[in-house]
């Protein structure tokens, strides 16, 4: 299935994402852990395709179970992608 | 924070500035007559064994609440049965101190103390894995590797300034070898604590929050640790009620760390 949402520019991304894990990691790890999965994953473009944001989102998600467990990380990525999708960066 | 964790911050808290009062004034009709060692001894068993209680069930709590592949529930499941052999090492000693008002040493309890030392360092070692492993850009794993060996290289040479005067001075051996061996574990401890700093240290919010607390708790275990072995080879006595409040103290902010994360977790 072809995935029919637009892109999304990597700076909104990385104003929410910052914004969403503030609370949890703070603003400068938040950020940090943005551009460095970017970095991995190559996302090197200024405009990220959802399959990309979903590909970062994921790692993203990994990395905040370890300190709010698997279902509470879904629900603040979650969050994010409701921002993402609303355009309420 | 709940009124029953209220009650027991304050009533630890008291006991720890008990016990400095005593430190500043011991001659005085307070200190004389109503809270004598006897009795101040009694209060920070007590107020000791409850934080202790409350971090080692806290954190296997934390530990049973993280999915069974999570990276991080292994070093809680390691981290709370360190904190667990430091609380029935303490409730062997706190049952001692009730009973008669004294402390002995060398005790049961410091068997089970010891014991608890490598849990304490290989959970920490797996805290510091879990992170990194998490994918948050805290350094590779030969960083933390070098950071550890040079450390535990410098520690090494602070260990043996610590322990050599204790091993030197009279009294029996087993004695000796225990009042050196709480410091030079300690500095064991702190070689994963000090790596872990570092890794926590980039962080911010509540992650922050939770590894202050849980760091500065074996930080003051230590600097208690380092003060009783020290005050007892010199025979300085006198000082002992800043060792009970230090280990009030880094019982509660361990205490209080594993609550805030466990809150994280659940709330």
């Amino acid at each position: 299935m072809i995935d029919s949402r637009p892109p999304v520019g990597k700076s909104e991304v990385l104003a929410v994402v910052t914004r969403e894990l503030t609370p949890y990691v703070g603003a400068t790890m938040a950020a940090a852990s943005v551009r460095a999965h970017c970095e991995k994953l190559g996302l090197s473009a200024e405009t990220l395709s959802p399959e990309q944001v979903e590909a970062l989102l994921l790692r993203l998600s990994q990395g905040l179970a370890v300190f709010v467990g698997r279902e509470k990380a879904a629900s603040i990525l979650g969050t994010i992608r409701q921002s993402l999708a609303g355009g309420t960066a | 924070m709940t009124a029953a964790w209220r009650g027991l911050v304050a009533f630890g808290l008291l006991v720890a500035a008990g016990w400095l009062g005593r430190g500043l004034a011991p001659s005085s009709a307070l200190f004389q007559g109503v809270l004598t060692e006897g009795v101040l001894l009694r209060l920070a068993a007590a107020a000791k064994l409850a934080f202790l209680a409350v971090a080692a069930a806290t954190a296997w709590r934390v530990a049973a609440r993280l999915e069974a592949d999570n990276p991080a529930r292994r070093p809680w499941l390691v981290f709370a049965v360190g904190l667990g052999g430091f609380c029935a090492g303490q409730a062997v000693l706190s049952a001692y101190q009730v009973a008669t008002g004294a402390t002995p040493f060398p005790s049961v309890a410091d068997v089970v103390f010891v014991l608890a030392y490598p849990f304490l360092t290989a959970g920490l070692f797996g805290f510091v894995r879990a992170y990194r492993e998490a994918g948050y850009p805290v350094g590779t794993a030969a960083e933390h590797r070098r950071f550890a060996l040079g450390l535990a290289a410098a520690l090494a040479v602070v260990g043996y300034l610590i322990a050599s005067p204790i091993l030197a001075a009279p009294g029996p051996l087993l004695e000796r070898l225990l009042t050196a061996a709480y410091p030079v574990l300690d500095l064991v401890l702190l070689v994963p604590a000090l790596a872990l700093l570092r890794v926590t240290a980039r962080f911010g919010g509540r992650v922050s929050e939770i590894w202050t607390r849980l760091l500065a708790g074996l930080l003051c275990v230590a600097v208690a640790d380092a003060a009783f072995a020290y005050f007892s080879v010199l025979g300085m006595t006198g000082l002992d009620p800043l060792v009970h409040a230090f280990f009030i103290l880094a019982y509660l902010l361990l205490a209080e760390g594993a609550r805030r994360q466990h809150r994280l977790l659940a709330g």
